[in-house]
């Protein structure tokens, strides 16, 4: 009778450490996949600034170009102004690099996240993000170049708008897809598949 | 300097939920303001402050009170990891990890 018993009782503990283990995973799951929702739910915040976040940069990126395209006419003095051209380009500079932070500033109180100087590390480790960047970088020289050379070539002034729109496109556009990969990122799921757990589920509900 | 493989250590004070939740929103989008973590949590001020201070206690949080914009009188609190509750929190999702693959 006791030689019965024995293995009927270790079958039954083995099933309820199984089932303990099982539970402790099931919980530690949770607490995974609770941290990758809250992680989207401020994505999806965030996302609701893509609008505004492009045509800011646009903006601040067309008045750049605008600036190179007005160096080469600063520097050869070619509209004769009485005074030193070289301190409307210093004054544009400054202008953009006060819209720039002007516009991190907003966004920073608008999401109530402070700014970040470097991307969260699972944005980062993203290699579709570190296309778009990589990209952003290269494609970053064309209008400032283009505009250093068609300022030099002419003073049209329907030259400044077209580089100055085409620094606004191009900027525009990589801010998009960056910004793109970058929500796309944050809302990615990092809590593992469950799929152990419906097995061992498969052969605790078999025991039983 | 936290690292990218951290050490698995389960840690009792992080598991508690809303505290595991406050430091995975912090660990990835650094300093936040309290009403944003209270908004996202969907909990109340009290309860929000409750877990704040339980973490601010073990070094694990850093709270700053700053003047709020526009002279009122109120002031707000931003909320960031220390280095410890970086780590701290690392190794604990390294342990749920563990845990939830079976070793």
């Amino acid at each position: 009778m006791a030689a019965t018993q024995q293995p009927q009782q270790m079958q039954q503990s083995q099933a309820r450490e199984l089932s303990s283990d099982q539970q402790h995973a099931l919980s530690a799951l949770d607490s995974l996949r609770a941290l990758d929702s809250d992680r989207a739910k401020i994505a999806t915040g965030y996302e609701a600034l893509r609008t505004s976040s492009i045509v800011w940069i646009a903006i601040v990126f067309g008045l750049l170009t605008f600036t190179y395209w007005l160096m080469p006419q600063a520097w050869f003095n070619r509209f004769n102004l009485p005074w030193n051209p070289l301190w409307l380009v210093a004054a544009l500079l400054a202008m953009s690099l006060l819209l720039l932070i002007a516009a991190t500033m907003l966004n920073s109180r608008r999401q109530g996240i402070a700014p970040q100087w470097q991307m969260p590390k699972l944005v980062m480790r993203s290699r579709r993000y570190q296309l778009a960047l990589v990209a952003h970088f290269f494609v970053n020289f064309i209008p400032p170049i283009l505009a250093l050379a068609v300022g030099y070539a002419t003073t049209a002034w329907w030259s400044a708008v077209a580089v100055t729109l085409i620094g606004a496109v191009i900027n525009g556009v990589m801010e998009a897809w960056e910004f793109d990969e970058t929500v796309r990122a944050l809302k990615q799921h990092t809590a593992p598949e469950p799929s152990h757990l419906d097995s061992s589920a498969e052969a605790h509900h078999d025991l039983g | 300097m936290t690292s990218d493989n951290p050490q698995p250590v389960f840690n009792e004070i992080i598991h508690a939920p809303i505290r595991l939740r406050i430091c995975g929103l912090l660990d990835t989008y650094g300093t936040m303001r309290f009403d944003v973590l209270r908004d996202t949590l969907e909990i109340s001020d009290a309860t929000c402050s409750k877990h704040l201070k339980t973490l601010t206690e073990h070094d694990y949080i850093q709270l700053d009170k700053k003047a709020s914009e526009g002279g009122k009188a109120y002031k707000v609190t931003w909320v960031r990891l220390t280095r410890e509750g970086k780590q701290a929190f690392q190794s604990h999702v390294a342990a749920l990890r563990q845990i939830v693959a079976g070793q």
